[in-house]
């Protein structure tokens, strides 16, 4: 289940730490350098993959989105308002015999109501997206802080260095699961 | 036992020598060089079609739509034909797209980008022609905005052409939202790649600053989900609401039951066959045969198979409920439509939307890249016709005699038709320029053996 | 995509479902006492009884014939996820053949259902001076005729197809499965014409001046939910006896998926039938709508969108209820609850104006019918083995989304 305080977290932008880059050629070696790094306990470890990787994400614990629940709740508002809308105009605020009709037809309003809760839906997960994702971020948009090879065929491992990932402990850490390149980024 | 030996293994889709690395070059390759005189040559057909409906606009603007053929008993023609025809085209794209990927059906990989850029462009040629439909779409400012109770009545929400009005706005929005997500994250492998810098800076705009992270993934995950979720029914409603039109009425051969799922088939049945007039010069053109295989090809080619039966099967329910029900209006419009005035645009039809394409029952026929491609433009062709003879005949004649006329097309009706091809084709054409025609990450995460050799150590 | 190396790689043959005799015996004394209850439905109210024996006869009939559809599908679309489940569908169309002598007995009772059965005096077309069709199309002979074919046919395709899957359990057959996704694609273009011809004539002429393109289109959707809300009842049951291995899970998982796509599919279909007949608004049309909204009727009538749209639609939504088995089988049972009363909502008001309740003859049939369903379907699971191990897909089909 979702907690208050994941939510919180997915809108905030994540803090500017410096992090410590373990670079890896296949998908296999960074899973598994994944699943130990989680087993030495660091905390806050992410990946940069140029495609995603299944079951990635549970091993490295990312909270899980809380988009279907604001795509729900926008999808079922969205259909509300149009039936309310539909009845008001139709029925209320200038009620008129269409063919015989009755004032309030709810088949007729069934497509309506259907298309606004997929409109209002649609577009709050697109929204939604770019909140939780960090997604236009002004620095963002403008910098980013790792080269062509992370969005081709490379892969990397983050894990941030603060009081307790010591950056020395990490460094070894990641020569020892067999890192293709150490470096340390500092954003 | 000793069955262990026939458990099949799967042949990948994609041979194994394609490596992430190539994937990459490969797609991105046409954004990044100058354009072929290939590409040019089809550019300036497409533009010169746009521009025969370009001229054909302007005069009837000038000139109002009495230069169309239309007549009396004959208010929807061309128009309304070009209309279901385009937005039918459309759905394709969503189809493979959304409804594909919650069927986890990997081969869609390679043809979901084009065929959802495809999608959003159909759409766009489909919104033209209510708005030509409508003589001087200006003169509706007046009582649609601010909003559309300017003269005190509100518009009529019972009625199916409203209902299109939101259905096709609701297709095209969340289509583009869904098609700019699957791209965010090729955009910024584009942007990662760039020589120049203002190159570089426009695309880091359009990647909204995407860096890769498994954070980034899981919630870009979650909403692809969503929205192929949200597609799906949406992409059925869509040709539903636009066989709705027709269906709620009660003109012979317009009213019958069938019309929203036979709509949605036809209409999946039609866009599967552009997306293979589209696809198959593109993968020459940009050498994508690697990731574009026919294999590929042969599944698409299947998908029309099924679909071309449906219709078929359609089109059968509707000749014998006609003849069961024993009502003589519609009994006269079916029977009309195979010997009236029209009997050759149906016959077109079927020969084109359940004859021709029984020809893929053969898997060398599947298999074969001229076939494929006629029996595509045939496909296209008659799901034409089949529009124009709903829309037509039953117009035509209805239920006085004294009311029948028959239409003829003039240029005009043409020249819109001609440009609606050129518009679509032209958006197309830039679309292949600028952004990368197959999803990266997709194409990656279904390749046997992701890595690249170049970086592998020893 | 996993990185560890848990793929299953070899096939364990659980053999066939140990079902001990008692459940089977225990499926035939209920048959039997529903056919007594039938019978006593019988002696007070004919149409009544012969009403409930079309609609519990429907009812399996069509649970009968999803499972070969299913069957079929899987073939010819070449699945690769489902081949582990294969047994359950094949056992499901084992019913067919008895289907044949039940339907043939239905001709008993065809003339008190069927108005039009003894001759056409009494009706008019709608004009009266159009060719009739409907005195050649629903003639006595030509109707008996033509609904006996269809099933006989698919008695056959049914058979062959399923005995070539149990003989590759014990050789090494692979064209087996080429020669099955060819009779697949037969059966399932000959199910399209014959099984919306069946449906016509036998739900649709219960009203022969009514009529509506859709129907065809509106049972077959009904047919095929309520066969996967089957399937996975027996999945579920046979995967907690060890019939089935424990890795099916992902495949029930699916079959969910399935469940919340048809309910939504289904909905639609019927929506779509409702919605043109009530604008166009056509007197020929709505009256078969009218029927079955007034006289209490609109009761059942709300039923059907409740069982078979908005319970799977609301509670199969979020991605984790797929896989929970008990929230599944509640959700399944509901989608088949709907089902009957799809059927009895549209063979009753034909005959009964006002709304009339399941009777002891409703009660009797529906013992009898889903008695003899379960007895021939676990009859075949007792006797081959539960995996179609010769499959070349198998394995595939072991690791399908664990």
């Amino acid at each position: 289940m979702l907690k208050l305080s994941d939510i919180i977290k997915q809108i905030k932008p994540p803090e500017n730490v410096p992090l410590m880059v373990g670079v890896f050629l296949t998908p296999e070696e960074l899973y598994h350098a994944a699943e130990k790094a989680m087993d030495k306990g660091y905390k806050g470890v992410d990946a940069i993959t140029p495609f995603p990787i299944h079951g990635l994400d549970e091993v490295l614990k990312i909270p899980s989105s809380w988009l279907p629940y604001a795509t729900l709740i926008a999808g079922v508002s969205g259909s509300a308002f149009m039936l309310w809308f539909q009845w008001w105009t139709s029925s209320v605020n200038y009620p008129l015999n269409v063919g015989g009709k009755p004032l309030f037809s709810w088949p007729a309003f069934a497509p309506i109501v259907f298309e606004g809760g997929e409109l209002l839906g649609g577009v709050t997960t697109f929204i939604v997206l770019l909140i939780t994702a960090y997604l236009c971020r002004p620095r963002a948009l403008i910098k980013n802080p790792l080269e062509a090879k992370f969005t081709d065929d490379t892969f990397a491992l983050l894990i941030p260095i603060s009081k307790e990932n010591n950056q020395q402990d990490v460094e070894t850490f990641l020569k020892g699961v067999g890192a293709d390149e150490i470096r340390l980024l500092t954003v | 036992m000793s069955t262990t030996n026939v458990y099949q293994t799967e042949a990948p889709l994609i041979q194994e020598t394609v490596t992430m690395n190539k994937v990459t070059e490969t797609i991105l390759a046409p954004t990044e060089r100058l354009p072929s005189n290939g590409w040019w040559a089809m550019f300036l057909t497409a533009n010169g079609l746009l521009l025969i409906g370009v001229l054909s606009v302007a005069i009837q603007m000038w000139r109002g739509v009495g230069v169309w053929g239309l007549n009396h008993p004959i208010g929807w023609a061309f128009d309304i034909t070009n209309f279901v025809f385009w937005i039918g085209i459309g759905h394709a794209g969503t189809l493979i797209s959304a409804i594909l990927f919650l069927l986890r059906q990997k081969w869609r990989t390679s043809i979901n980008r084009s065929a959802e850029a495809m999608t959003i462009f159909a759409v766009m040629t489909a919104l033209v022609f209510p708005l030509l439909h409508t003589g001087r779409p200006w003169l509706a400012a007046f009582w649609l905005l601010p909003y559309p109770s300017e003269r005190l009545l509100w518009v009529n929400f019972r009625s199916p052409l409203l209902w299109d009005v939101f259905a096709v706005t609701t297709y095209f929005t969340i289509s583009l939202c869904f098609w700019f997500t699957g791209l965010i994250p090729d955009i910024a492998a584009m942007r990662d790649r760039a020589k120049g810098k203002i190159r570089k800076k426009i695309l880091g705009f359009l990647s909204l600053g995407w860096s890769g992270t498994m954070t980034q993934w899981m919630h870009f995950e979650k909403a692809y989900l969503l929205f192929a979720g949200l597609a799906t029914p949406l992409v059925l409603s869509v040709h539903t609401i636009v066989s709705f039109d027709f269906a709620t009425s009660i003109m012979p051969g317009w009213h019958t039951t069938i019309f929203p799922p036979y709509f949605v088939a036809g209409a999946i049945f039609g866009g599967f066959a552009m997306v293979m007039v589209l696809l198959v010069p593109m993968r020459k053109l940009f050498g994508l045969e690697e990731v574009i295989t026919i294999k590929h090809l042969e599944y698409m080619n299947k998908i029309m198979l099924a679909t071309g039966m449906m219709v078929t099967y359609a089109y059968a329910s509707e000749f014998f409920m006609a003849w069961y029900s024993e009502n003589q209006y519609e009994r006269f419009i079916f029977s009309n439509r195979l010997t009236g005035h029209y009997w050759w645009s149906v016959w077109l039809m079927i020969l084109c939307n359940a004859v021709i394409p029984q020809l893929f029952w053969f898997k060398k026929f599947r298999t074969s890249i001229p076939v494929m491609y006629f029996v595509a433009i045939a496909i296209n062709v008659g799901m034409w016709f089949e529009r124009f003879n709903i829309i037509v005949t039953s117009l035509s004649q209805d239920f006085l005699p004294a009311n029948w006329d028959f239409y003829s097309p003039t240029k005009y009706d043409f020249g819109i038709t001609i440009g609606s091809f050129g518009l679509f084709f032209t958006l197309f054409l830039l679309f292949v320029r600028v952004l990368p025609t197959l999803s990266l990450a997709e194409v990656k995460s279904i390749l046997v053996k992701p890595a690249g050799e170049k970086h592998r150590k020893g | 995509m996993s990185f560890h190396n848990d793929k299953i790689t070899q096939v364990i043959d659980p053999g066939p479902w140990k079902i001990p005799s008692k459940v089977t015996n225990l499926f035939i004394a209920i048959a039997l006492f529903g056919a007594i209850l039938w019978v006593i439905g019988l002696l007070t109210n004919p149409l009544r009884a012969w009403s409930a024996y079309l609609i519990n006869f429907l009812f399996v009939y069509f649970l009968a014939l999803s499972g070969i559809l299913f069957t079929a599908i899987q073939y010819m679309t070449n699945a690769k996820w489902s081949p582990v489940l294969r047994r359950i569908p094949e056992g499901m169309s084992s019913f067919l053949p008895i289907a044949f002598l039940f339907l043939a007995i239905f001709w008993l009772g065809i003339p008190k259902l069927y108005d039009w059965f003894d001759g056409w005096e009494n009706f008019h077309g709608l004009t009266s001076d159009i060719k009739r069709s409907k005195v050649t199309w629903l003639s006595q002979p030509f109707f008996s005729v033509r609904l006996l074919f269809f099933l006989a046919i698919w008695i056959l395709l049914a058979k062959w197809i399923v005995a070539n899957s149990i003989k590759q359990d014990n050789a090494a057959l692979p064209h087996l499965t080429k020669f099955n996704t060819k009779l697949s694609i037969v059966f399932t273009i000959f199910f399209a014409i014959s099984f919306s011809i069946t449906s016509y004539d036998l739900l649709m002429s219960l009203e022969p001046n009514w009529f509506s393109t859709m129907f065809g289109v509106y049972v077959f959707s009904g047919l095929f939910q309520s066969g996967i809300a089957a399937i996975t009842i027996i999945a579920i049951f046979a995967r907690r006896q060890d019939a089935l291995p424990l890795t099916i899970k992902g495949h029930i998982r699916d079959l969910g998926g399935f469940l919340f796509a048809l309910s939504a599919f289904m909905s639609y279909i019927g929506f779509c039938q409702f919605m043109l007949i009530w604008y166009a608004n056509l007197p020929e049309e709505t009256f078969y709508y009218i029927k079955r909204t007034q006289e209490g009727w609109w009761f059942i009538t709300l039923l059907l969108p409740l069982l078979k749209f908005v319970i799977p639609f609301v509670l199969l939504m979020p991605s984790q209820a797929k896989k929970n088995e008990k929230l599944l089988l509640f959700v399944s049972v509901c989608i088949i609850l709907g089902e009957w009363i799809d059927i009895y909502w549209m063979v009753l008001p034909t005959h009964f104006s006002k709304i009339t309740l399941p009777g002891i003859a409703d009660i009797g049939g529906l013992l009898f019918f889903v008695g003899l369903f379960c007895y021939t379907a676990f009859s075949f699971y007792k006797k081959h083995s539960m995996v179609p191990t010769g499959d070349p897909k198998i394995l595939t089909s072991l690791n399908w989304g664990a």
